[in-house]
């Protein structure tokens, strides 16, 4: 059973997250902040996790993803960045997240991209695992 | 010891047998009778010879004549003790005589103390002896010569100063004359001798009273130069100690001449140079309902003294000659005396004394009035010395307290400049009588009058002037500085005319109105704008301002002097002029260089001031719009999460729709949800712009080459339906320090605006866009820059639109929030650079982008 974390201080946006992420053999717990994400983090195993950029501070998530990276290397990270942080985003995927969405972007329905990205992801994990399993 | 006595005896009786001049023992004849008569002329020698009657003296006399008497006594009694038993009574007589002749002599000798005597002491005694022995006889007239050499040598050898050759003279007529012609010949001699003795004495006494008379002069002169030199003294003590004002030293000057002079009436008359009257400026005696007398040039001994500017010395006022001058002031005065006090030319003044009696000056006291009017005339100048320098240290001090006041509290400008301009006026600060303010307007055409200091007519000057002169004494004593209150007034007064609850003065109201085209205008206010230098004008010079300003002012008259000094701002660039004149002053100085000094000083704070408060305006300004930025950022950002979560929605709901069986409900709802996401989308493409122009994100610079730069995005342009690129590149690299990405999202922009204006008339033109890049050098060569021209052949940029194209939410196109220009603009400003649009409209719009080249 795949182990989701969703990230997110805006309540109504988690709920679609969450729902996004949901789906047959997926539990998902959510976080209302980076910190609880954190703590989260630390005491259970994600397999994915998809976190808000910018929450208490102006880059939490990327502390949410060191994290998770931290406790497990194989944890795949989704960060959702907001307009006109391109830097972070940089840093974001050399820290090793599986993708960045930028969540306002005109032209793509978010959304509908997370959840396309998180059976990816998971997959993308698997692959890694007996990956390295084989080695 | 008989032996002896009888020897003397003997000795004695012979001589004096010679003596009588008889061999014969016994023979008395006349000869007694002789010597008494020759005794009575010798008094009377004596007498001529010895007493100098203006040095006679009872006492002198008497005690002489009672030494003759003892001698006399000693004589007789030598006679008759030592001889009387062997010479008979003639004989006794005969030593009588010589007894009287011995005293005679020692007589004179005591009565006179000069040569006549000493002639008889040392000549005619031994002679006289000589003769008595040896008379007739061949040794006698031996003896007789060898004696009177001695006595010649005697005589010329005492300190004394006889007459040597009258001596010997006397010597030799006495040794070979008989005794009685020789006695008369002394007679006569010596009468002469007094004579010419008297008369010379007379000479050197007269002599001597001259020189007395020379040197009581000398001393009565050194006296009074001393009294002078005083006088001068004091003179300058007061006037170092009374400066800046000169009524102390007039009133010094004035007691010091009087006393001098001795005249119980004195005054200064001053010199009205407003009305040419003559006004008591110092007094000392005069009679105190005369105090206000003013006199006329020509009236009165002041007055025509005055006029003429010649000095007057009157000995009798009540003579004829003066009747038709003299104006009765001091009813006592009988003579007087008065002389101009001149500068160079220009009359100051008169000093005058008076006093009682005819005939009480002299040219001697017309010398010393002259001397004591070049003194005050000297302490005018050390006067306007003083004033200068006090002036010089006024307007700083000035200056220096309304810049401490300006930056202590902040004011508005208008306040600050009329401070400024108080500081200007007052005369505890610079001391003119106008100061006038004109701004240039914003675009550099016109000088406005902005605001005055100062009266429009005489009247009113004077009736300020008048106001501020009764406040005065209240100012000076509740504060420091004088000024202070003056600007504690100018406050009241700006807040008053803020408040609409006064009217400004006439002046400063008329001068609101003037306007100055700055390209038509001539003369000072233009040669100040263009040089940035004071320009003076002079009280004679024609000038097209002073026309000017005599249409604001309604003065009337035209002849004075002005000054213009050039506000300066920032960059050399001319803010305003400052005008300034001395305009109804008593004493219309003119402006000189040391006003020069302190009127740039005023300028340059004006000038700052100016510049401060529109510089504080526009951060004003800025700053709103800084919040509003921050505000819109907010906005944008709250906005586009609820737009992020009703996106999320639809997607839910497309889900949703998509599990529905029925099919055509499946297809509309499908539909309505595709519209709602294209809202969406063009609601998140505004949002993106607006949070673009509202909170850019920081610049990522590095160096690059504006060529590369362009040429990626005429290829990238190419692919899609767009109209072609043409590009324009010189051959040499244009490396600036930018960020690509923001520089290449603001291009793509132009190229986009582009794109879209050529659009619609695709279809019956040739669109094309035109990207040509340049390298621009400075004139001064030290700075290039990179020109950049997007052009394209749309239909261009309506006139007037140009002006706010790159205003945020103005938009010439359908599509797009309108903030796109705006973004590029601050992209490229935030580059140091600049952007114009400067297409013709009809022809196509043109962009000009100009940024900095890495030098």
């Amino acid at each position: 059973m795949a182990k989701i974390l969703v990230v997110d201080d805006e309540s109504d946006l988690r709920g679609q997250l969450k729902w996004a992420a949901e789906g047959t053999g997926r539990e998902v717990i959510e976080a209302d902040n980076g910190k609880q994400a954190i703590k989260l983090i630390q005491e259970h195993n994600f397999d994915l996790v998809i976190t808000d950029l910018k929450m208490e501070t102006e880059s939490i998530g990327l502390d949410v993803l060191k994290a998770a990276k931290e406790k497990d290397i194989l944890t795949q990270v989704i960060v959702i960045t907001a307009y006109g942080t391109p830097a972070i985003s940089v840093d974001a995927m050399r820290l090793g997240a599986f993708d960045y969405l930028e969540r306002s972007a005109p032209g793509t329905e978010s959304l509908e991209m997370i959840r396309l990205k998180v059976p990816l992801a998971l997959d993308y994990r698997n692959a890694k695992q007996k990956e390295m399993r084989m080695k | 010891m008989e032996k002896v006595l009888k020897l003397t005896s003997d000795t004695l009786r012979k001589v004096f047998s010679v003596s009588i001049g008889s061999t014969e023992p016994g023979f008395i004849g006349p000869f007694p009778y002789l010597l008494l008569l020759r005794w009575l002329i010798l008094l009377g020698i004596a007498a001529r010879f010895g007493i100098h009657w203006n040095e006679y003296s009872p006492e002198k006399h008497i005690q002489i004549l009672s030494l003759l008497g003892i001698t006399a006594l000693v004589a007789l009694f030598a006679t008759y003790v030592t001889i009387v038993p062997n010479i008979r009574r003639s004989r006794k007589l005969q030593g009588l005589f010589i007894g009287l002749d011995v005293s005679l002599i020692t007589y004179s000798y005591f009565l006179s103390n000069n040569t006549q005597s000493d002639f008889f002491l040392f000549y005619y005694l031994p002679i006289f002896a000589a003769n008595e022995y040896l008379g007739g006889k061949p040794t006698f007239y031996v003896f007789g010569i060898i004696t009177g050499l001695f006595a010649a040598v005697l005589v010329l050898m005492l300190p004394t100063d006889p007459d040597p050759n009258l001596t010997i003279i006397g010597l030799l007529l006495r040794v070979f004359l008989p005794r009685e012609v020789f006695f008369i010949s002394v007679v006569v001699t010596s009468s002469f001798l007094v004579r010419r003795e008297r008369t010379q004495r007379e000479e050197l006494s007269r002599r001597e009273a001259e020189v007395e008379t020379l040197l009581n002069l000398r001393n009565q002169n050194l006296e009074r130069r001393n009294e002078e030199l005083e006088a001068l003294d004091a003179v300058d003590h007061v006037l170092v100690a009374s400066a800046p004002n000169i009524e102390p030293v007039l009133e010094i000057i004035l007691k010091r001449t009087q006393e001098i002079v001795g005249a119980p009436v004195g005054i200064v008359m001053w010199h009205n140079l407003w009305d040419g009257t003559l006004e008591l400026k110092a007094q000392n005696g005069y009679p105190p309902d005369a105090y206000s007398t003013k006199q006329k040039m020509g009236q009165g001994i002041i007055g025509k003294v005055a006029m003429t500017k010649q000095p007057l010395l009157v000995h009798d006022i009540t003579k004829k000659e003066w009747s038709s001058v003299y104006l009765k002031v001091v009813p006592e005065t009988r003579s007087e005396l008065a002389v101009p006090i001149v500068d160079g030319n220009i009359l100051l003044g008169v000093l005058d004394v008076q006093h009682p009696k005819p005939s009480a000056f002299s040219q001697e006291d017309l010398a010393l009035l002259q001397t004591f009017a070049v003194q005050i005339v000297i302490a005018v100048h050390s006067m306007s010395i003083y004033n200068d320098l006090e002036q010089q240290i006024r307007s700083l001090r000035s200056l220096s307290i309304i810049t401490s006041r300006i930056q202590d509290i902040s004011y508005d400008t208008d306040t600050v400049l009329r401070f400024l301009l108080t500081g200007l006026t007052a005369g505890e600060g610079i001391g003119f009588s106008r100061a006038m303010l004109f701004l240039t307007s914003d675009d550099g055409t016109k000088l406005v009058g902005k605001m005055a200091i100062g009266a429009q007519t005489r009247e009113e000057a004077e009736a300020i002037w008048a106001r501020l002169d009764s406040q005065k004494p209240n100012r000076a004593t509740h504060h420091e500085d004088p000024l202070l209150p003056l600007l504690d007034e100018s406050e009241m007064f700006a807040w008053a005319l803020r408040e609409r609850r006064q009217h400004d003065f006439p002046l400063s109201e008329a001068l609101q109105d003037v306007v100055i085209p700055i390209q038509m205008s001539k003369g000072a206010i233009m040669e100040c704008l263009s040089d940035g230098k004071v320009v003076i004008v002079e009280e004679s010079e024609e000038d097209v301002f002073r026309d000017e300003i005599e249409r604001v002012t309604t003065s009337g008259d035209r002849g004075y002097s002005f000054a213009c000094v050039p506000l300066v701002g920032k960059g050399r660039k001319s803010i305003g002029v400052l005008v300034v004149d001395n305009r109804f002053l008593f004493n219309e100085r003119s402006i000189n260089k040391k006003d020069v000094n302190n009127l740039e000083a005023y300028a340059t704070v004006m000038a700052m001031s100016i510049e401060n408060s529109r510089l504080i305006s526009r951060l004003a300004d800025e700053q709103k719009s800084a919040t509003w930025r921050d505000f819109a950022a907010r906005l944008a950002h709250i906005i586009s999460t609820r737009i992020v979560a009703i996106d999320g929605a639809i997607t839910q709901f497309r889900s949703a729709v998509l599990e529905q069986a029925d099919r055509d409900l499946r297809e509309d709802l499908d539909n309505l949800t595709r519209l709602l996401s294209d809202s969406i989308h063009k609601a998140k493409l505004v949002l993106r712009e607006l949070r673009q122009y509202a909170a850019p994100a920081d610049l990522n610079t590095t160096k690059l080459d504006i060529k590369e730069l362009i040429l990626k995005l005429q290829r990238e342009f190419q692919f899609s339906e767009n109209f072609p690129i043409d590009v324009i590149l010189p051959d040499t690299p244009l490396v600036i320090q930018g960020d690509t990405l923001r520089l290449s999202d603001a291009f793509a922009e132009l190229i986009n605006n582009a794109q879209q204006s050529m659009q619609p008339e695709a279809s019956y033109r040739e669109c094309r866009i035109i990207i040509t890049a340049t390298l621009e050098v400075s004139a001064n060569m030290q700075s290039s820059m990179v020109r950049l021209e997007f052009a394209d052949t749309g239909p261009g940029i309506p006139e007037e639109e140009k002006k706010h194209i790159f205003d945020p939410l103005i938009s010439t196109k359908s599509k797009g929030s309108g903030l796109g220009l705006a973004i590029v603009k601050g992209v490229i400003e935030r580059h140091d650079g600049m952007i114009e649009e400067c297409g013709i409209p009809g022809d196509g719009a043109c962009f000009i982008v100009r940024l900095p080249m890495i030098s």
